[in-house]
């Protein structure tokens, strides 16, 4: 199997299961997560490059996934994405001011998720 | 064939299920079982040791010849990889062939919920498309803006190489060119002739979207500007067809999909929702600014009013007016002339507005000097005329006017009338109009005005007034005419002048009835002591 290169954490599978298809149909390899503890571990196990951080998780939220990586000198290089409702204004600040390295609102564009990351992906191997 | 059958077998031998399976077909079989794939490359491999054989005691990374037991694994009647073991047991042939069908529908399955989530993919992508083009142009109230907004976005969504968006004008219904994008510049002419007469007005005039694909007329297909394959969908506000929207030329040569037209339309509705509310918006703000004007104007003309009519010797004198729903023109004025003499002036100016309140305020300071110079009432007519006429003409107005000139000595009145309403003189109980010739000023630059002398007997009076009064209309459109003002005049001439005034607009009041007054009504009133 391909070394996992994204995370998705999310509790909702409808959008878990749409970003992963997205992203295996565009050519990444995928790892899925239902909540932040699961995909705090699965970070440490299998190091993805970018994580897709759903700000609102059981068990450990967004906010504290991303806190949680940015402070840990092993996961800080990580890319996070942190997925908010369209119009949460105040959940994208949040998530940005706990450590995402950017946003992304609900629903969004498939062909433009994997127009990003393979963006993002060339941009942390230059 | 691997590419028209996307199932990767090693990624479905990953799964955690198929390592139970592998465990329990390995079991049955008394041997190491492997899921291999077309190249012979091992997916997956159970994991204990059965019996003693080289294949068990060393699993290969890969086959390179046929192992004692193989089953192929099959998706539609294709091979997508295969089940093999050493085959020790007797009953290793049976589960290979078990575990790779067990395969089989798992790809199968895998196949229909990679189809699902292909489709639920495409509708996502099209939520938030329209999410995306909703949100951005709900704040937007230009109509052309809207239109190259959602053209942008709905050809890169749709991938359509050429593109247009038409609108209905306003005030004559035909459709517009409104965005438009892909086209060449120099060759709209023979676009449209072809655009608009073979599809924008079918789909206008039904309000029903179409799909023109490349084959059925390729007899101007072929280097028509948005000659087929296109999709067009009408633009709708409610029922009613606002403009269309069409693409043509998919990129890549294809025809347009009826997903691409449902697209297509769902946008288009959210389009025409849009530009029918920045119209609204348009002509809201359009009403607050004539709103805005008629209140400017009313406080102009209000200003321009005396605040009471003169005390003259030998004579009473009053006005009344009323300003219409729609402000009105009307003007009325006292001037204190030579030798005691006080004129009085009532008039109309067309129009409706500002325009016609400052011609009023300037018409006010035209007669003020034109009355100072003294003169006969037909001679301060013919300087108020030259004085205006510059003014009127720029502005294309015209205004009527009497000017009255009263002189207690002889108690007489001097009139010139511009092309306004007679006068009424009310004498012993009856009325007669005064006729007087006259053109309206501003149409001539120079002109004579004749002057009517009237000699006024104890107890006449003279009531002047503007149209606002006599062409009043009822529900069926009847004015309310010089005849039934003179009757009330008739009644009411021995009244106090305020009363007889308050009766003549009484009377035109229960003419109108539910109707409204929509111009203004203006009365002045002499009476001979």
């Amino acid at each position: 199997m391909a070394e996992t290169s994204i995370l998705v954490a999310d509790d909702e599978p409808f959008i878990v299961r749409l970003l992963t298809f997205a992203l295996k149909k565009g050519g990444f390899a995928v790892t899925e997560a239902r909540d932040g503890e699961e995909a705090l571990g699965l970070l440490r196990a299998r190091r993805p490059k970018i994580v897709f951080v759903d700000a609102m998780m059981p068990k450990m939220n967004g906010y504290e996934l991303c806190r949680a990586v940015k402070s840990d000198p092993e996961l800080r290089g990580t890319y996070l994405i942190m997925l908010t409702a369209k119009g949460q204004d105040s959940d994208r600040d949040r998530g940005l001011e706990a450590g995402a390295d950017e946003y992304m609102t609900k629903p969004f564009s498939p062909s433009q998720v994997i127009q990003r990351v393979t963006e993002i992906l060339q941009s942390l191997k230059g | 064939m691997e590419s028209e059958n996307p199932i990767n077998i090693s990624e479905l031998a990953s799964h955690p299920s198929v390592a139970d399976l592998l465990e329990s077909c390995a079991t049955i079989a008394g041997a190491r079982v492997f899921i291999v794939d077309l190249a012979g490359a091992v997916a997956a491999r159970s994991e204990a040791r059965r019996c003693a054989c080289p294949l068990c005691s060393s699993p290969p990374e890969r086959f390179e010849c046929a192992p004692p037991v193989r089953a192929e694994v099959r998706l539609g009647g294709e091979v997508i990889g295969a089940v093999c073991s050493c085959g020790a047991g007797a009953s290793a042939a049976e589960a290979a062939a078990c575990l790779a069908r067990a395969l089989g529908m798992k790809a199968a399955d895998q196949a229909d919920l990679d189809s699902l989530s292909e489709e639920l993919l495409s509708k996502y992508e099209e939520i938030n498309l329209i999410y995306d083009i909703s949100g951005a142009i709900a704040s937007i109230f230009d109509e052309r803006r809207i239109a190259e907004r959602v053209l942008d976005r709905v050809m890169q969504a749709i991938g359509a190489e050429r593109g247009l968006v038409m609108v209905t004008n306003k005030k004559t219904g035909e459709l517009e060119l409104t965005a438009a994008a892909g086209l060449p510049a120099n060759a709209s002419a023979e676009w449209r002739s072809f655009f608009e007469g073979r599809v924008c007005d079918d789909v206008a005039g039904a309000g029903k979207a179409v799909v023109v694909d490349g084959r059925r007329d390729s007899a101007v297909g072929g280097d028509l500007l948005m000659g087929p394959p296109m999709v067009c969908s009408p633009l709708l506000a409610g029922e009613r067809v606002i403009g269309v929207i069409a693409l043509a030329r998919k990129g890549g040569g294809g025809d347009f999909t009826s997903g691409d037209l449902k697209l297509l339309n769902a946008i288009a509705s959210a389009t025409g929702i849009a530009i029918q509310n920045a119209r609204l918006v348009e002509e809201a703000k359009e009403q607050e600014r004539l709103r805005r004007e008629l209140e400017i104007a009313a406080s102009i003309q209000a200003s321009l009013l005396p605040d009471a009519p003169p005390q003259v010797e030998g004579a009473q004198i009053a006005a009344r007016t009323i300003a219409a729903e729609r402000v009105g023109g009307d003007y009325y004025g006292f001037f204190q002339g030579a030798g005691g003499r006080t004129s009085l002036v009532i008039a109309d100016v067309s129009g409706h507005s500002i325009a016609a309140a400052l011609m009023a305020a300037t018409l006010r300071s035209v007669i003020r000097a034109a009355t100072a110079q003294g003169g006969t009432a037909s001679e301060v007519m013919g300087r108020i005329n030259r004085m205006m006429y510059p003014d009127l003409e720029s502005a294309e107005m015209l205004v009527s006017m009497l000017y009255i000139e009263y002189d207690p000595g002889s108690s007489t009145l001097g009139i010139a009338n511009a092309g306004h309403n007679r006068p009424i003189l009310w004498r012993g109980g009856e009325c007669s109009l005064v006729k007087i010739p006259g053109i309206l000023l501003g149409v001539l630059p120079q002109h004579v005005f004749p002057e009517e002398r009237l000699p006024l007997l104890p107890g006449d009076v003279a009531l002047f007034y503007t149209d606002g009064l006599v062409e009043a209309e009822d529900e069926s459109h009847e004015p309310y005419g010089d005849d039934r003002l003179m009757a009330v005049a008739a009644a009411n001439g021995s009244l106090p002048l305020d009363r007889l005034m308050e009766a003549c607009l009484e009377g035109v009041r229960r003419h109108v009835g539910a109707e409204t007054l929509y111009d203004d009504v203006t009365m002045i009133a002499i009476r001979q002591k």
